[in-house]
């Protein structure tokens, strides 16, 4: 091995480390959305400096890794662990009540390492075929992102209410960075993406400031959950192969299902995830045996999607062309001052152009393997204790504050006060259609590319 | 008892989380702004320095936030539900109502019906679905 690839693989390891550590603690706690959690956090690993090898490592291992241990709230309390989670509930509903949450979240967990193994080589397969393409797609790319925009709208809870509502979302940031060009001589980018990503927070933060609000949000006493008892068989002390949990079916399934996905990254995570399950489960006529087989196929389905859509744009394109690049995975496209893309001429200068497709496949598996072999083993020996102790230790109290501290930091970093100002603005706006119209923060992201790519391009006709 | 508040998916005490922001906010910015003006004091790479401001920034929202959740308690009621006191057909009577049949084992694969065994619910599957089937039968 030569000693200038030594060096990016050192940083891989230790930084698909760190992410897998990380977030299989955080996949740990309920509705921590991947939006508002991951894009923060990878954005955070960008502007300190780590290199190439290890964001893109921080973050394949990160969403990985989340997507595991998100498994363990669902099925052993009922609540979804994050927003790609929510189409698992129903079977791990079903699968607890029949006294089997256990198994629930080995078929899931083991549904996502399937496909992440299936995932990664076919991305990056699906992304040298499309590489032909990148010149004319980069070129379309105001008009792809204005379709696309309308789609993801469209597809969202909002319907035509959120399509609709792209157009004072895009004047609003249209309008918001020629104020910040007119004072400052530079345009924002991670402020914008912040109050996106964290609006749901911001608008609930305004809105128990307000003695309406508070009214609308008051709960009449402490909420309750019930876990699932621990039903681990004793003495299973080995480790299940997660290629042994499932049965014939459930890998050619889930294996399916994950290549399918791996090709459809303009789509929606959460929609491919119920589509596949759909699709699985109307081919099996065992009602247990479809319970536990689609619980598999979505989680895996979980994990496919989010690398496909990541790795697919960021290996062919360079432009954040899938609801997931656009969100989750924004930091990795466009995180000035250290990654930019360039509206006007469309060029860019992030992970596409700094890593090569070897390099790529190298760190991203270098991730899942990492990101594997810590999740899955802790979650298979540990979910009911480690369940227990964040619901009973981890105030949410605790969270909101080191969030609302982060977006401080972040924003002064980036523009001062005037970033503060976007950020909250921006966060109040977006959170306010999130919640109320059902736009959520996908569209919103698009909705920001329109206004920095497709307005611009309108303008120039 | 004070009233408590559903914010950001979950409960929260609006006192205890005004003073958790405050502690958070109140560490993590002088950390940044403070470290951020001795970094460029110094001299040295000025976007270097700007970086390590915002790390040491960051290591103040953890700090924040440890302390927020040391001081504050979460506003959450665990129970543990102790396994199914209901017969076992009642419970899969109950998700047969709201999911549909689960079906006969038999006819699954032999690894299929060897995790059910193993489960315990081989039996209980069986003679659900043929209560089934003779319902559907007597109907007939």
């Amino acid at each position: 091995m030569s000693a200038e690839l030594l060096e990016p693989i050192l940083w891989a390891v230790g930084m698909a480390l760190l992410a897998a550590v990380l977030f299989t603690g955080i996949g740990l706690i309920s509705g921590t959305d991947e939006t508002a959690i991951v894009a923060p956090l990878a954005l955070l690993v960008i502007l300190i400096g780590v290199p190439p090898a290890g964001v893109i490592a921080f973050f394949l291992a990160a969403i990985i890794s989340k997507h595991i241990s998100h498994a363990v709230p669902t099925t052993l309390l009922g609540i979804p662990g994050d927003t790609t989670a929510v189409p698992m509930l129903r079977e791990a509903q079903l699968l607890r009540s029949l006294g089997i949450p256990h198994i629930a979240l080995q078929k899931a967990i083991s549904g996502g390492v399937v496909s992440v193994v299936i995932a990664i080589p076919l991305s990056i397969l699906f992304a040298l075929v499309l590489t032909p393409f990148a010149e004319a797609i980069g070129a379309a790319a105001p008009w792809i992102f204005i379709a696309a925009a309308v789609l993801v709208a469209y597809t969202s809870k909002g319907r035509l209410a959120a399509v609709a509502a792209l157009i004072p979302f895009v004047l609003l940031i249209v309008g918001l960075q020629a104020f910040i060009m007119e004072q400052k001589e530079a345009t924002f980018t991670t402020s914008f993406f912040l109050g996106i990503a964290t609006g749901p927070l911001i608008f609930d933060l305004f809105a128990a400031l307000s003695p309406v609000g508070r009214r609308a949000m008051a709960q009449s006493g402490k909420r309750e959950f019930a876990l699932a008892p621990d039903v681990r068989p004793a003495g299973g002390g080995r480790l299940p192969n997660p290629f042994k949990a499932l049965d014939g079916k459930q890998l050619a399934y889930t294996s399916g299902s994950a290549a399918i996905t791996s090709a459809t990254f303009v789509f929606s995570p959460v929609a491919m995830a119920v589509l596949m399950g759909e699709i699985a489960g109307s081919r099996i006529k065992n009602g247990y045996h479809r319970l536990t087989t689609v619980i598999t196929v979505r989680n895996g389905t979980t994990e496919s999607t989010y690398i496909a859509e990541t790795l697919i744009p960021l290996i062919a394109i360079g432009l954040p062309l899938s609801p997931m690049a656009a969100g989750p995975a924004a930091p990795l496209f466009n995180a000035p001052p250290v990654y930019t893309l360039d509206t006007e001429s469309g060029t860019s200068s992030n992970l596409h152009d700094l890593l090569s497709t070897g390099q790529f496949a190298l760190f991203s598996v270098i991730a899942a393997v990492i990101a594997i072999a810590i999740a899955y083993p802790f979650v298979m020996t540990n979910a009911h204790r480690a369940a227990t102790w964040v619901m009973r230790s981890v105030s949410h109290e605790a969270i909101i504050t080191g969030f609302a501290a982060l977006i401080c930091v972040i924003c002064l970093y980036e523009g001062g006060l005037l970033a503060l100002g976007v950020t909250i603005t921006v966060g109040l706006v977006g959170g306010l259609f999130n919640r109320m119209i059902g736009m959520h923060a996908g569209v919103q992201f698009m909705g920001y590319y329109v206004a920095v790519l497709t307005v611009p391009a309108l303008l120039a006709l | 008892m004070p009233q408590l508040l559903e914010v950001w998916n979950d409960t929260v005490d609006p006192k205890h989380l005004t003073g958790g922001i405050a502690i958070g906010v109140g560490i993590a910015v002088p950390a940044f702004l403070i470290s951020d003006h001795l970094f460029s004091a110094s001299g040295g790479d000025e976007a270097l320095s700007h970086s390590y401001a915002l790390l040491i920034g960051i290591v103040g929202c953890v700090l924040g936030a440890v302390i927020a959740g040391v001081l504050f308690k979460p506003k959450r009621v665990i129970t543990t539900s102790a396994a199914d006191t209901r017969s076992r057909q009642e419970v899969i009577d109950e998700i047969v109502e709201e999911y549909g049949e689960l079906g006969d084992p038999r006819e699954l694969g032999p690894r299929a019906q060897a995790e059910i065994r193993a489960l315990g619910l081989f039996e209980a599957l069986v003679d659900n679905y043929e209560a089934h089937q003779r319902g559907k039968d007597g109907r007939q």
